[in-house]
Order: structure tokens, then sequence, then C-alpha cells
């Protein structure tokens, strides 16, 4: 009988004017971000080698993630290549600039995007009135009177509908990796396999929730026309609310020091050890040793609080956002592209520490320069297992008891359902 | 008869279980970002007050033993609006590439009142706007009220007043429980020009909320049914709201590719080793005319020793010259070529400086096409958070380094590295303050979002009214 349910569905989705234009939709929307996010990769990657070769300072630096053609998350930081300077101090370099303010204006087309806001979405409108709908025309009534069990017609429905509405996202995937495995520029080893295949996992978890979502909320009302404002309104909150309100609370629970007061500090902090260096430097006979010394002067204190500070402010925000779809998806899609709050956090301590290790190292007579040229920077990206471990895990699991969740609250509410 | 569609429009929206949805939601979600920005403006206010404060000590304890570190880091305090409108930045500058950047922003943006109207409140006006007509058609109503002596542009018309008026509830209510709450902060004091630009930032949220109602107008008068209308209207608004203003800037990218590094990289790479071809060829000539000139003597010097050249230098005058003479001119010739490059280098440098603002326009007006970037720009330019503001505190900021200049050399500084123990009274410092654009200047730079915003509505106005005009009312 579920077969039943499932066939009509598909042949009656198949046909219908939604299913043409969504399909239409994403497809064209996963090709279109996979190839801008490409461009833009490729773009990035040159830039990055022309000017790594540039720099007279040391330097610490990635070249940009290649999956972050997925989820772009916060490779720009990433991919950036740091300037050590004497004394710990480490700036951005300054040149690499193919960013234009636009693109922080408005949101990064990657695919974690189409998925997390489109995609979630067209789901929404897809299955917003499979109950609600059945019930104007009339069918449900005709339906149930068959021998056939709620639960039963309610998985038969589910699983008809997000076949039919997952299955132009996996064709395009799939049209999407053959070419960018085509791709010269990207190099994608066994590793970088299993976490876009862990991606793709995600995704239609993700969707699924909000597809379970809609046919819950059609299950709950009366009328297509409520169905569908309550549906949408669900998203706005679900998607964007939740997780972009959490980011901004756990700034003001947990706040930080503004990143201008810090540099603020570290500059003032230096200019007031210059002034001791040049009151050395003018005595009869300067202590080179000490006036070395002064210049590593490390602004340690500001800035071990600081970065302690934002990670603390980072933790809240995975605590207060974790719960929601919209934010465990981000979480679980930036970790396993090696873009997210993880890979940063650990990139971060790796450049502080290198740069704690220049400070070790013999200087020139003066303080300026080292003696011998510095060892590079050398990172390791977290692996499978770390991501999987410090939160990747949780989010799958947050996603699918969800998914679990919303389907069974659904069974329910269809239970005591008046069809007429 | 106006009364009598609009308000039966308006009537028809307000008791729709839409409207209690949205009107909850909306009231709701601004208050919660009105509250939260709050916090955040105070704790920028006192950040920024910190830091003034801090400048203030450094001028007392260290300026006068180092003239070179008398600066200030110009910032500018978070504007009054900040509870509505974050926009771009708050302290004039982008600080997203420094290594201490806090990341949680990049991957949740902030949410405040612009972001709940151009993606809350533009839903909401295609979800009560999708089944205008196609639903009355549905239920029959539709031939009753075109059977009335009304033209059908007027029912338009009244539609459109009718429906703008019950989507401004929502937004009015939120509105005004946000402003109560800002308002009665101790903290935040709204002057005359802030009232004036809230003013404008809600004339043009209404201007944008109305393109979307008369695109679900549009949609609705050319679809039979409401379930291909609602289809159609909604993937129109993700079209317009999400996927246009994403894509535009990686569009524009593509079709002026921003590879300044790599250009300029090759190009300088080009010029020296034309330079290098051309050094040789100068030489060449150049050992030609010397042995012209000197003959044998000079084929002699080149196959001599640095060492043997030195102790002939010393005994011959005429050697002595031809030498000094050759390693002058070479070193001319050398000279001569890299300054070329130097200046070649320079004018393809300002061509690429071009390029980029070229570029950086195009993606601008490419996203421009999609009415959420024009309501964005709007509305950022307005309140001094956008790419306008960031242009404007530059300027701002040069003058004051102008000031700092002109005081220097008043003072009789040099600049750059200097110390020599006398101490120097500071306390006259010109200090930074951030003086606001005039209101007027802001608008005039609006005026082409806004236009863009208006001319929307009247395109969306004209096919809605030539779809309607064609319906078929049956």
């Amino acid at each position: 009988m579920i077969s039943t349910v499932m066939v009509k569905e598909i042949r009656e989705t198949f046909y219908s004017y939604r299913f043409l234009v969504i399909s239409l939709l994403s497809v064209v929307l996963v090709l279109t971000s996979v190839y801008v996010m490409h461009q833009d990769y490729t773009g990035r990657l040159q830039e990055y080698h022309h000017l790594q070769v540039e720099e007279r300072v040391p330097t610490a630096g990635t070249p940009p993630e290649p999956l972050a053609l997925f989820a772009r998350g916060l490779d720009r930081n990433l991919s950036q290549i740091y300037l050590m300077y004497a004394g710990g101090f480490i700036r951005a370099e300054r040149s690499q600039e193919s960013q234009n303010e636009l693109f922080r204006l408005f949101a990064t087309p990657d695919l974690l995007y189409v998925v997390k806001v489109i995609l979630a979405f067209c789901a929404l409108v897809f299955s917003f009135n499979s109950i609600t709908g059945e019930k104007e025309t009339g069918t449900l009534r005709l339906t149930l009177s068959n021998g056939i069990r709620r639960a039963e017609y309610l998985a038969g429905k589910w699983i008809g509908g997000f076949s039919c509405f997952i299955l132009p996202f996996l064709v395009a995937f799939l049209l999407a990796l053959c070419l960018i495995s085509l791709s010269p520029s990207v190099a994608l080893d066994s590793s970088d396999w299993i976490r876009i295949g862990l991606f793709l996992l995600g995704s239609v978890i993700y969707l699924a929730v909000f597809f379970s979502l809609g046919l819950l909320v059609s299950c709950i009302t009366r009328r297509s026309s409520t169905s569908l404002a309550f549906s949408l309104m669900l998203w706005v909150l679900l998607v964007f609310m939740a997780p972009n309100t959490g980011g901004i609370l756990a700034a003001q629970l947990e706040p930080s020091p503004s990143l201008l007061r810090l540099n603020n500090w570290i500059e003032q902090a230096y200019h007031g050890s210059m002034v001791a260096v040049f009151e050395e430097a003018r005595k009869e006979n300067p202590d080179r040793k000490k006036l070395a010394q002064t210049l590593d002067m490390r602004t340690d204190d500001l800035t071990v609080e600081y970065t302690n500070s934002l990670a603390r402010q980072a933790t809240m925000t995975r605590v207060l956002t974790g719960w929601s779809p919209a934010a465990a998806f981000t979480f679980l899609g930036t970790d396993l592209a090696g873009t997210g709050l993880l890979e940063e956090k650990k990139f971060k301590q790796a450049v502080l520490q290198y740069s704690g290790l220049l400070l070790t190292l013999p200087r020139k007579s003066g303080g300026q320069g080292l003696v011998d040229p510095a060892p590079p920077f050398s990172y390791k990206q977290a692996t499978l297992g770390e991501i999987m471990a410090s939160g990747g895990l949780v989010n799958f699991a947050v996603l699918l008891i969800e998914g679990l969740l919303v389907f069974a609250a659904s069974v329910l509410a269809f239970m005591g359902y008046d069809p007429r | 008869m106006f009364w009598s569609i609009a308000g039966k429009e308006f009537l028809d929206n307000m008791l729709n279980l839409r409207f209690i949805v949205g009107l909850l939601l909306c009231v709701f979600s601004v208050l919660a970002c009105v509250i939260i920005l709050t916090s955040d403006y105070q704790q920028r206010m006192n950040s920024y007050h910190a830091m003034k404060a801090a400048n203030e000590r450094f001028i007392d304890t260290y300026a006068s033993k180092s003239p070179y570190s008398v600066s200030e880091t110009a910032v500018k305090p978070p504007g009054t609006l900040h509870p509505f409108v974050t926009g771009l930045t708050a302290d004039g500058i982008d600080m997203s590439t420094s290594f201490y950047a806090n990341p949680v922003p990049d991957l949740f943006p902030t949410m405040d009142l612009v972001f709940i109207v151009s993606v809350l409140l533009s839903l909401l006006a295609v979800l009560f706007s999708y089944d205008a007509f196609s639903g009355e058609r549905e239920q029959g109503t539709l031939r009753l009220i075109v059977s009335n002596p009304v033209s059908r542009g007027k029912i338009l018309l009244h539609k459109w007043l009718g429906g703008m008026a019950s989507l401004l509830v929502p937004f009015a209510l939120s509105l005004l429980a946000g402003t109560l709450y800002v308002v009665v902060q101790p903290d935040i004091r709204w002057d005359g020009s802030a009232m004036l630009v809230l003013i404008l930032v809600i004339g043009v949220s209404i201007t944008f909320i109305s393109i979307f109602y008369l695109l679900g107008l549009m949609v609705s008068a050319t679809c039979r049914h409401s379930h291909t209308s609602i289809v159609t209207a909604v993937s129109l608004w993700v079209l317009l709201v999400l996927v246009v203003p994403s894509l535009s800037p990686f569009l524009a990218a593509e079709i002026y590719p921003l590879d300044a590094l790599v250009r300029r990289e090759q190009e300088q790479n080009r010029l020296y080793e034309e330079r290098e071809i051309k050094e040789a060829r100068l030489r060449d000539e150049n050992e030609n005319n010397y042995r012209i000139k000197y003959g044998r003597l000079f084929l002699d010097y080149k196959k001599m020793s640095r060492e043997e050249k030195l102790a002939r230098v010393e005994e011959d005058a005429g050697f002595k010259k031809m030498d000094e003479d050759y390693l002058a001119d070479r070193k001319r010739i050398t000279r001569q070529t890299y300054d070329e490059v130097e200046e070649r280098m320079e004018s393809f440098n300002r061509k690429l400086e071009l390029d980029k603002a070229r570029q950086k326009r195009t993606a601008k007006n490419l996203a421009a096409l999609s009415p959420l970037a024009d309501y964005l720009y709007a509305v950022t330019d307005l309140t001094e958070t956008g790419l306008h503001n960031l242009v404007y505190f530059n300027r701002v900021r040069n003058e004051y380094w102008e000031i700092v200049k002109g005081y220097r050399k008043q003072k009789n500084l040099p600049t750059g590295l200097y110390y020599d123990g006398s101490s120097i009274d500071f306390s006259d410092h010109p200090r930074f303050t951030y003086r606001e654009e005039p209101v007027m200047d802001r608008l005039s730079a609006i005026l082409p979002w806004w236009g863009v915003l208006l001319m929307f509505n009247v395109l969306m106005f004209a096919a809605a009214y030539f779809a309607f005009y064609r319906y078929d009312v049956r």
C-alpha cells in the first residue's frame, strides 16, 4: 500500500509545474554556484602563489582550500598571508585584495548557501501543501477511506515527495563533481572525496529536515495558504533569525574587546617600547642585548586575552545556535570543508606558535632582522577524525534527530487530522 | 469606490491567518534585533570612549619623548541608528582581513531591521499578493468586481494601496516597538538629523516593499491558478533577493578579472627582461664608441683584470680618465634603463588601479539589477555604514593627517623615527573627531539607488497593469 501512495506521489509531482520550476532552479543554482566558486578559487590560488615569493619578512599562510568551493566559510581569513614582523606583530598582506567590499555586503553564493538558504526554501515550497492540498482537492478523504494506515500514507507521501525533490539536486551535484574533477587547478585527494561525500550526506539530511517541516506544517493547518505562510515564516526563523541573532547575542554575553581597541593597544605598547629602545640607544655604550630584548617586547598578554575571549565567544555561539538546523549545517559544512571555526582556531594557534618561535631565534645586532633565514611555516589541517570528534558528529546527530522528531510530530499530528 | 476595493483588500489581508503570523514574527524579530543591537551599540560606544581615553593617556605619558609615535587611530563612534542598521562597518574601517579579526560574524552575519525588511517583509509582501487576482478568480469574486463600473487600472491601483496599507501595519508596529525601546535608553540621543535619516530609511523601505507587492500582483495577474502563481512569485522572489545580489560580484569579476597581482608581476617580468636586452644593447653601443675613440688602448683595457686596471690607473692619467668615464657610462646606462622600467611600471599601476575601480563599479551596478542591492546601498549609505561612507571616511581621515602634518611642520618636527631626548609639549596635538556627512549630501548620494527602486515600482505596476488588462476573469 505504501508503495502505491509513493508511486502516485512521484507521478503526480513529476508532472507538476512546481517540480519543473524547482528542479530548474536547483540545477542551475548548483552549477552556477560551483562554477563561480571555482573561478574564484583559481584566482585566489594564483594570487597566493604570486604573493608568496615576494615577501622579505617571514610569512605564515596556507594556500586556499579547494573544498572552499563548497563552503567558503572563513577561507578568506585562512588563505590570507600573514607577515611576521619583529616583536611578534602579525599583519595581513595588504595587496591580497581581489576582494571588493561588495563581497561582504551579500552572502557568498557557495553550495553551503545554496543548500542552507535556497534549497531549504524550495523544500518547504515542495511540501507545504502535501496534506492540505489533498484535502482541498478532496482526494484525501477518498485515499484514507481505503485500507491504509495514516502513518503509512504519510511515509509514502514523504518518500515519494522527497525523492522527487532531491533527485535534481543529486544530479546537479554529481555533474558539478564531474566538472570539478576535470578542472586542472583543483587537486583533491581521497580524504577530500570522503569529506565531499559527508557534505552531500549532511545536505540531504538537512534538506530532509526542512521537507519534513513542511509536511508537519501541512498536517497542522487546514488551508494551503495558511500552511505556506507558516512554513515560510518558519524558514525565516530557522535559517536566518536563529543562527544570526545567536552570533551577535554570543558577542553580548561573552564580550570581547573590539579589534580596533586591540590594535590601538598594541600600537601604543609598541611605541612605548620604541621610546625605551631610543633611550637605550642614546647612551654612551648601548646595551645591544637589552635593546634587542626590548624590541621583542611581546604584546602577548593583550593578544592572548583577546584571542581567548574570541574563542569563548565562538564556543558560546556554538552553544546558542547549535540546536538550529541551519547553524548545525553551517558548522558541519564549513568544518568538513576545512574552512570552519575549528580550522580557524587551529590555524591561528599555529601562526601564533610560529611567531613565538621566530622570537626565540638569534637576531642581528641592533635587533633588526634574523641572523639565519627563518624556518618555513608549516601547518597541518585538522583531520577528518578531529572534525568528527569536535562537533562534526554532534552536528550530524542534531540534524538526524531533528529530522526524525519533526517526522514523528507530523505523524502524530496527521493521526488526528480531519480530512474533510 | 476607492474605499470599497482598497478597504476590502486591507480587511481581507488583516483578517487572514498569514497576517497574524507575519505580524507576530515581524514584531518579535525586530524587537529581538533592536534589543541585542542596542546592547551592541553600548558596548561599541564604551570601547570607543576607552580608546579615546587611552589616546589621551598615551599623549601624556609617551608622546613627549617620541614625536614619531604621536598618532591617533582615526575611528568614528557607532552611529545612533546602529540598533536599526548595522551595515558594512560600524567603525569606518574595514578590519576583516586582520589576523585578529573575529570569525563569528563571517559565519553568521548580524541581523538588523534592514535584513528583516529585505527578507521577511518582502516575502510577506509576496505572500499577501500572490493570489490577489488568481485567488479571487478561483472564488469567483473577481468577475463580480469587474462587472461594476470601475476600470481595471483602478482595481489594480486600489488593490495595491489597500494591500500596502495592510503590509505597513506589521512594519509600523515593529518599528514603533523598536523605536520605543531605543528612546527609553538613557545613553542614546537621537538628534534632528538622526530622526530625518530614520524617516528616509522608512521611506526607502516602503518603496522597496512595494516592489514585491507589485511583483506578486503581476504574477497573480498572469496565472490562472493560485497554486501556480505562488510557485512563480516565490521563485522570482528567490532570484531577486537571494540569488542575483550574491552572484553579481562574482559575475563582475568574470567580466573584468581582478588578477591585478598576477598581471603586475607579468608586466614587471616583461619590463625587466626588456630592460636587460636594452641595457646590453646600449652597453655594446657604448663600447663601440670607446673602441673608436681609444682604439687599441680600450681593447687592452677590456682584457685586463681589475687589479691590473687599478695598477695602470695609478701611473697613466689618460687611462684613468677612460676608466672613470667608462664606468660612469655603464652606471648611467643601468640607471637610465631602471628609471624607464620604473616609469612604465608606475603608469601600468595607475592603469591597474583604474581597472580595479572599474571592476568594483561594474559589480556594484550589476548587483543593482536586484532591488535588494539598491535597497541595501541606499539604507547603508544613508546611515553612514555603507560603501559610500568608506570613501567619505577615508577623505576625513586624510584631512586629519594633513592637519597633523601641518602641526608637525609648525612644531618643527622631523617625520620618521626620531628621538633626541628632549621633551616636547604635545598637549595641543590635533585630535581626531569624526564629522558626520551632512544628511543632504548622503541623500544626494543615494538618489540614484532610490530612483532605481522607484523605477522598479513603475515597471512592476505597468507589467501588472498590462497583465491584468488582458486577464480572463472567468
